[in-house]
């Protein structure tokens, strides 16, 4: 079973990927972050933005969801941005956010890539 | 010549589709709905999907540094079904998204993905 | 069918809609307060409604450049005395049928939103009234009714101070925060707010919609980045700093409108002094926020260009363009008014 470092390493290795975290959204605490770099702005390592993802998992609960979200897409002119929540005990409260270049990812692929190693992430 | 009403049928007609809506995304209210919503309740899944894509555009965990890399759509995979949400690119001040709600079973992400595309498109384009 | 009375105007639009009539409902406004406006019924269904404070269907349209002046005017002239502008609009090509809906659809909203939102105020239904555009979409009363009600929660949760939607608008000197984080409309109202311009001026001038631009200006006054506006205190008020009255009937009056900032957190510094040192030369005529204590780094704050932006060769709106914001004048800025005053002698 991969540690979080091994998987946030993998997950740069998925084609086009821009930037990854693996994000504890009762505190809002990036637990680990990779990649980053112009294209991205990493708000995660801001101070004062813990609120950012409990917004954004409020939001979630407010759309009025009872069943689990399994992932969340969203697509933006040139980048893809990918949330996944992991699904193991270990890993309750947790999820990855990952962040394609959309000119140089397959969707499909990239996100079939992330459920299999979220779901072989120990934590 | 399509108007919202006809939008709202033609995204009725994908495949596996229970309920459509637009919303306008900065007061979260339903500006025309059809079909079913999440518990039956239209105007608080209106409200849901606003805080979604307020979220997603401007509190989001990651945002794009590359200017005009506008949110085209916002796809939240459950077990039971996709909730699909585009933005409809008008010229004039406004802030909607067309909401497709798919049935996980019969409802095939790529094809309504490229169905919606189209449909927001052809409400504005003349 | 009533002459003019003192009501909620919610409640005679509940009324009205359901004897199913057809005409006018306006409500009136008053300085300072609700802006008011009118909201337009057939058979008993909203088609339209329009206010002051909410740019209408017209300025949406030609504000985005999604249609130019002299088209609209030229539907606007053709159809109005049938009262079908819109359908003009869609069989000339202009417009999808999709886009006129959504625009109609949402100046509705946006402006029922200010006509119907106070309690109580001079309201007047005028059967058989009809409006130029002509009926683009019908919508339920009961749920404008509603959709007008919930506006106002949600903006009262956002940071409850109604007076923040018809005061002028005045960006604090500093931010209070180390980092900020803004919205694109945020940005754009920032960018435009010059101590004298309202809300309802800020929205005519940029094409957004009214309710959209007092949403974002409570979420600026809750993140402390512009001046929190406070019941008029007598002491406080300059009346060499007194607006002047406008053209049209929808600003506040003279000499209530001038913000203040509240003093009720932070640490108090003297502020009576220190704004008679800056005011004279530094209008807009803002007291400096408690935590920008210091009168010789508040010269250098960046201060918004008492020209209006706007793009090369748009049309100032006539609202703005009536009045030019009455500054106390330093030499520079006669100089500037009078080119102004010049410049718009050539048009």
């Amino acid at each position: 079973m991969p540690d979080m470092d091994t998987a946030l390493k993998e997950i740069m290795d998925i084609d086009g990927a821009i930037g990854v975290a693996l994000v504890d959204h009762t505190s809002g605490m990036a637990l680990g972050t990779a990649g980053g770099g112009k294209e991205l702005d990493l708000t995660v390592a801001a101070a004062g933005n813990t609120d950012v993802v409990r917004a954004k998992l409020r939001a979630m609960e407010m759309l009025n969801l009872t069943e689990k979200i399994e992932d969340i897409l969203i697509t933006l002119d040139t980048q893809y941005h990918l949330i996944r929540p992991l699904t193991s005990r270990s890993g309750k409260g947790l999820f990855l956010y990952v962040a394609l270049r959309r000119d140089r990812s397959n969707l499909a692929m990239a996100r079939h890539q992330l459920k299999r190693i979220e779901s072989d992430l120990d934590v | 010549m399509p108007g919202v009403e006809h939008c709202l049928q033609e995204a009725m007609a994908i495949p596996g589709a229970v309920g459509a809506s637009i919303v306008d995304y900065t007061t979260g209210f339903p500006v025309a709905t059809t079909g079913a919503a999440p518990n039956s309740d239209h105007e608080a899944a209106a409200a849901g999907t606003a805080d979604v894509v307020q979220a997603a555009t401007s509190r989001s965990l990651f945002v794009s540094a590359v200017p005009h890399d506008l949110l085209e759509d916002l796809i939240i995979t459950t077990a039971g079904g996709y909730h699909l949400l585009r933005l409809v690119q008008t010229d004039f001040d406004s802030r909607l998204v067309l909401y497709v709600w798919l049935d996980r079973i019969h409802g095939n992400l790529a094809v309504a993905r490229r169905r919606m595309q189209t449909l927001a498109a052809e409400l504005v384009a003349t | 069918m009533s002459p003019t009375k003192t009501a909620a105007p919610g409640r005679l639009l509940t009324q009205v809609a359901g004897e199913r009539q057809t005409g006018a409902l306006v409500v009136g406004g008053h300085p300072g307060g609700s802006p008011g406006g009118a909201v337009y019924l057939h058979d008993g269904a909203v088609i339209y409604a329009e206010s002051p404070a909410s740019p209408g269907v017209g300025e949406l349209l030609t504000s985005s450049g999604r249609l130019a002046a002299r088209t609209w005017q030229a539907a606007l002239d053709a159809g109005s005395p049938q009262s079908r502008v819109g359908r003009l609009l869609l069989d000339q090509g202009h417009l999808t049928q999709g886009e006129l809906e959504l625009c109609v659809l949402g100046a509705i909203y946006d402006a029922a939103y200010f006509a119907l939102g106070s309690a109580s105020a001079p309201v007047e239904f005028r059967p058989g009234a009809g409006h130029w555009l002509g009926t683009v979409v019908r919508v339920d009363a009961a749920a404008v009714n509603r959709e007008s009600r919930r506006r106002s929660r949600l903006l009262d949760e956002i940071f409850p101070n109604a007076l923040i939607d018809s005061a002028p608008v005045t960006p604090v000197p500093r931010a209070p925060l180390e980092r900020i984080t803004l919205t694109a409309l945020q940005w754009e109202l920032l960018v435009h707010a010059d101590g004298q311009r309202t809300p309802a001026d800020l929205a005519q001038l940029l094409g957004r919609a009214g309710f959209a631009t007092i949403q974002e200006l409570r979420r600026l006054a809750a993140l402390g980045l512009i001046e929190r506006p406070a019941e008029r205190d007598p002491k406080t008020d300059d009346p060499d700093l007194v607006r002047l009255p406008r053209a049209r009937g929808t600003a506040p009056a003279a000499g209530v409108t001038r913000p203040v900032v509240t003093l009720d957190e932070g640490p108090m510094v003297p502020v009576v002094t220190h704004r008679t040192a800056t005011a004279v030369e530094d209008p807009p005529p803002a007291t400096p926020a408690p935590y920008t204590g210091d009168p010789v780094t508040n010269g250098t704050v960046y201060r918004p260009p008492r020209l209006a932006r706007r793009k090369p060769g748009a049309k100032l709106p006539k609202d703005l363009a009536g009045e030019p914001p009455m500054d106390v004048p330093g030499a520079d800025e006669v100089l500037l008014k009078r080119i102004r005053t010049a410049l718009r002698a050539l048009r």
